[in-house]
């Protein structure tokens, strides 16, 4: 197990590497640099400006110096807003989108998982076709419907809570929903799939032979087991989360990642959308490594493959 | 052969008593075909009908919608002053106006061309791709067949969004970089889809048979091996279809790929998410097209899944 661990580990490495070394490519590619202006740049200063920021150097030079730099925790500076650095820029948004994504992906479990279980537990019924119905039109929705229609509803038309920004509790509301409700329809089309399989397995009609109560069937034997499935779809989950996070972002005004990332891919500050595409990279390719060691834990059948 | 009735041409037959017997009528044995299985199944299935019919009526209304009405869809009021902005439906706007008076029944019928369009188009090239690198990485198998895997993996890991965002900056706006976009992060699933049942198919005692005979690699690939995935490329095609369309509709809708006079389902959702104050049925319209069409995508690729593998739908 340990093993496996380490080898999991050393392997994000060089994946982090690539990664970097794709979106560096990509950044290259964008026509115009940072500091081409309608005005025009006198040719010295857009020579010194360059050179200051090494963009005057060979692209490998500029590669090599990036994980060089990045992996002591130093991401560059950015390119219009002269005075922050992007690990600034980060600081300010990173919080933001990170306390979005929890509160979304928490109100997803608190509704998705239940309605799962119950559309399992009741198979056929009126309240696995409620269930289904929910989580085939929740998916289906996207976020940039979903959020205008809220807005409108509660924001505009009922005055209940604040049309956007990231201020208090009655600001979370919205993009939570926003963001929840494709996830928690995925939820419960995944904890009901997975229900339905473990209600099939001997040993849970053995636990019900043995006269053990019902319910500490379903949340000890079966519910347990159910929830592997749903721990291993995370990572390409964060994924999703991410996507939606940027439209939710879009659409509330909320200063997250998203947002940088779409004004800044906007003014071509390249050390920052560099820096936030790295760091979702990251993100997700650390996800998955959790996801993978945590399957292990979780079902220790994995780990004699 | 295979419809030829048992003991064609009998007319009698004599038993071991000596007794001589009428033969009857000769005994058709029907065999059934994939594709009619298929469709007899499909055709049960009456949400997957349902949504086959929508569907079609999406394509229809795409097709022909443009040419219902007597305006067209980048005529505003700039050029026909005679149109109102932000009209309700009413009876000669069936959608009413957008913001520079431009019929809204015409605009999102062409929308719904350029999204299907582009939807369809990014698949397919996904597809080509797909079929391509993951039937070469599973036949070929062995350290080939792990370097290229190991490359998706990485590649399988990355946030779509912000790549596909980046793309389009670098391409510019239009149908075909939105197509490139939409194409450069999806050929993932389906490369890994083919791949592994290439793994499977290639250990069957015909493919040996066909090397045996001395068939090239790309023979055993194109007639033996991909014919047999050709269900699951389907199934996989029409699951593919309904993520292009809203990674199409995201884009747009964030003001990349698409852009005005041009439109997509996705641009007309931004611009009516700018007239959410004043005029919310602008967003609506275009958000019940986009949801609706999804929805319809999926519910036909799972029929078709259920029909082409009925064992699937077990655990269901």
């Amino acid at each position: 197990m340990t093993k496996l661990i380490v080898r999991r580990v050393l392997w994000t490495i060089p994946v982090v590497i690539v990664v970097i070394f794709l979106t560096f490519l990509l950044m290259k590619a964008i026509p115009g640099g940072p500091f081409t202006s309608e005005r025009g740049v006198p040719e010295e200063i857009l020579r010194n400006m360059n050179a200051k920021y090494g963009l005057d150097r060979p692209w490998y030079e500029q590669f090599f110096r990036y994980i060089w730099h990045a992996a002591q925790g130093d991401l560059g500076v950015s390119m219009t807003q002269k005075s922050r650095t992007v690990v600034d820029v980060i600081g300010d948004a990173f919080p933001v989108s990170i306390h979005l994504g929890v509160l979304a992906f928490g109100l997803a479990m608190l509704i998705g998982i239940p309605a799962g279980v119950v559309a399992a537990l009741k198979h056929n019924t009126f309240w696995d076709y409620g269930a289904m119905f929910y989580s085939t039109v929740g998916w289906a929705l996207p976020h940039f419907i979903v959020g205008p229609v809220l807005m409108y509803v509660f924001a505009l038309k009922l005055g209940w809570l604040p049309t956007s920004r990231w201020t208090g509790p009655q600001s979370w509301i919205l993009p939570t929903i926003t963001l929840g409700t494709a996830l928690s329809a995925y939820f419960a089309r995944l904890t009901r799939g997975s229900m339905l399989e473990t209600l099939q397995q001997d040993y849970v009609r053995t636990a019900m032979a043995k006269g053990l109560p019902f319910r500490t069937v379903v949340l000890k034997h079966v519910l347990r087991n159910s929830l592997i499935p749903v721990v291993t779809q995370a990572g390409p989950l964060l994924g999703f989360v991410i996507t939606g996070s940027f439209i939710t972002e879009y659409v509330f005004a909320i200063p997250g990642l998203g947002k940088y990332f779409v004004s800044s891919v906007g003014n071509r500050d390249y050390s920052v959308v560099m820096g936030l595409a790295v760091l979702l990279s990251s993100i997700i390719i650390f996800a998955n490594l959790v996801v993978d060691i945590l399957y292990g834990v979780l079902d220790p059948r994995i780990r004699y493959e | 052969m295979k419809d030829e009735p048992i003991g064609k041409g009998v007319k009698k037959f004599t038993s071991v008593d000596g007794e001589t017997f009428d033969a009857g009528e000769p005994l058709v044995l029907e065999q059934s075909t994939l594709l009619g299985d298929v469709v007899r199944r499909y055709s049960h299935n009456r949400a997957a009908m349902a949504a086959l019919f929508i569907l079609l009526f999406m394509i229809i209304y795409s097709t022909v919608g443009p040419w219902l009405r007597p305006w067209s869809f980048d005529e505003g009021l700039y050029s026909n002053p005679s149109l109102i902005p932000y009209q309700l439906p009413n009876l000669a706007h069936w959608f009413g106006t957008d913001q520079n008076g431009r019929d809204l029944f015409v605009r999102l019928a062409m929308g719904g061309r350029v999204s299907l369009l582009i939807a369809f188009a990014a698949t397919g090239i996904v597809l080509v791709i797909g079929v391509l690198y993951g039937s070469l990485a599973g036949f070929i198998g062995g350290k080939t067949d792990e370097v290229m895997m190991r490359f998706v993996d990485v590649l399988y890991g990355l946030p779509y969004l912000p790549f596909a965002i980046i793309l389009l900056v670098i391409l510019g706006a239009g149908i075909v970089p939105m197509l490139l976009a939409l194409a450069v992060v999806s050929w993932l699933t389906p490369s890994r889809l083919v791949r592994g049942q290439m793994l499977t198919l290639k250990q069957n005692e015909y493919v040996e048979a066909a090397r045996a005979l001395g068939a090239t690699r790309g023979r055993i690939i194109f007639r033996h091996l991909l014919p047999n995935t050709l269900g699951i490329i389907v199934v996989a095609m029409f699951l593919e279809v309904p993520g292009m369309i809203l990674g199409e509709a995201t884009l747009s809708f964030l003001g990349l790929g698409i852009s005005s006079p041009d439109a997509s389902w996705g641009t007309l959702a931004s611009e009516g998410w700018k007239a959410l104050r004043s005029h919310p049925w602008m967003i609506i319209l275009p958000g019940i097209f986009i949801a609706v069409t999804v929805l319809c995508f999926n519910f036909v690729g799972d029929g078709f899944r259920d029909a082409i593998d009925p064992r699937t739908k077990e655990t269901k």
